[in-house]
């Protein structure tokens, strides 16, 4: 749940982006971050595991201003992605109020993105929460690797694997350009606010 | 899923968002390459292959990546053969292929660093037109210091499991220790001022305590 606070009026939203390990959710912060770090006036926080790894996670905090009277705050999350960090994924969800599911478009990586997904379901059903009611936004990532000649998942198959029910917005991506970053972002966040608007008028 | 009925908060928030974030960029896929100047030149193919390499590399460390890595360096040599500057930094990605080939995800956590490092070196001393040959020297010792660095690393890690073989902490939460001591040094904790960062580790410890005490009430919960 987001934390309002009527007597300061102040929000503070929760999104997590989601996904398989490598998948590129880290890289989506470090963009946000080296991208517009002068203009949010922010750190972000990034504690790695053995070689590059995610080990808890990142997390990347700012402030999108007042609006309607209220200071909004956002914080961004990753969390880890290997399979044996559950405990660590299941934390980071806690009062999560939008996700960033960010999928591996290498044909590779298939199953890892439908089992990631599943895992994802299944965390939040711990929290009682249904995935369908929650704010999520779907990111193809690594789209340009097509250029190099390496195979990647159609989107058509992406979309049938991953978004067939939940039909969510989707975006193909490059975390390591920053196609659609700040795009995928901007979609999470308004589409968080907007579902809390109910609580903040 | 989310309602728009209420248009209003929603076009406030959109129209923020764009002024912090701007249109800076956008969908399409045509302008991904870091090196827009090595484009158009039939020299820059080998390269390409040599970059799919590593990245498959990166995403996981296999005989068959690494094999055709090497097989690519090799192809590349040999239309290198005079120019001393890339066959040294050549024979340098060779050892690291090699040596990731014996030791796969126990080989030392900057070996990944080290060899990407190396490539685009290779990679812009091959293919700039407009480096200098004192710019290209200097790429080199550039990167062979910190392929020797490495290999000290590699010593001091190698020497650091003969003495604790049967010591207490397990290998890996000793090198999860040491890398979050090293994150300085590492590019994206440069982001931040040091004092920053050891506040916001401490935070996050406390955090992390509080949470997982709290997850571990309610886990406890669930499963009675
Ligand atoms: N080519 C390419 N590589 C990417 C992209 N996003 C991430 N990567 C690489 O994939 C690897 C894993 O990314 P990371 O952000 O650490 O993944 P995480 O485990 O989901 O946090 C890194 O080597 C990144 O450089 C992308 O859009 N394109
Ligand atoms: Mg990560």
């Amino acid at each position: 749940m987001a934390f309002i606070n009527p007597k300061t009026k102040e929000v503070q939203t929760k999104i997590v982006y989601y996904g398989p390990g490598r998948g590129g959710k880290t890289t989506n912060l470090e963009y946000i971050y080296k991208k517009f770090n002068q203009r949010i006036k922010t750190d972000m926080v990034v504690i790695k595991t053995h070689g590059d790894r995610t080990l808890f996670f990142d997390f990347l905090p700012f402030d999108i201003g007042k609006i309607k009277g209220y200071d909004i705050k956002i914080q961004l999350y990753t969390v880890p992605g290997q399979v044996k960090y559950d405990a660590t994924r299941k934390l980071v969800l806690r009062g999560v109020d939008g996700i960033v599911f960010v999928a591996d478009s290498l044909v590779v990586r298939r199953e890892k993105n439908i089992l990631s997904l599943k895992n994802l379901r299944d965390n939040l059903s711990l929290y009682k929460k249904n995935i369908s009611d929650m704010p999520l936004v779907l990111q193809y990532n690594k789209r340009d690797l097509a250029e190099q000649g390496i195979p990647l998942l159609p989107l058509q198959t992406l979309e049938q694997d991953l978004n067939s029910q939940l039909k969510v917005p989707s975006f193909e991506a490059s975390a390591l350009s920053g196609t659609n970053v700040a795009q995928t972002m901007k979609k999470i966040v308004l589409m968080t606010v907007a579902s809390l608007q109910k609580q903040l008028i | 899923m989310v309602e728009e009925k209420n248009g209003s908060i929603t076009i406030e928030v959109e129209q923020r968002l764009d002024e912090l974030f701007g249109d800076s960029d956008n969908s399409s896929f045509d302008h991904s390459s870091h090196h827009p100047e090595f484009e158009d030149c039939s020299e820059a193919l080998p390269f390409r292959e040599l970059k799919s390499a590593v990245l498959s590399i990166d995403w996981e460390i296999t005989d068959d990546a690494i094999n055709r890595f090497i097989k690519q360096l090799n192809e590349i040599k040999s239309g290198y053969s005079k120019n001393k500057i890339i066959i040294n930094m050549i024979q340098i990605l060779n050892s690291l292929a090699v040596y990731l080939k014996i030791n796969k995800g126990r080989a030392h956590p900057n070996t990944m660093k080290v060899l990407k490092s190396v490539f685009s070196g290779l990679e812009k001393v091959a293919l700039s037109k407009k480096l200098s040959e004192s710019e290209k020297k200097k790429t080199l010792f550039v990167e062979v210091e910190k392929f020797k660095e490495l290999k000290q690393q590699i010593i001091a890690l190698k020497a650091d499991k003969a003495k604790k073989t049967e010591a207490k902490p397990t290998e890996e939460t000793k090198s999860k220790v040491k890398e979050t001591q090293e994150t300085h040094s590492d590019s994206t904790i440069h982001m931040i001022s040091e004092k920053a960062y050891r506040s916001a580790l401490e935070d996050i410890k406390k955090f992390i305590k509080v949470e997982f005490d709290k997850l571990r009430k309610e886990l406890n919960m669930h499963s009675s």
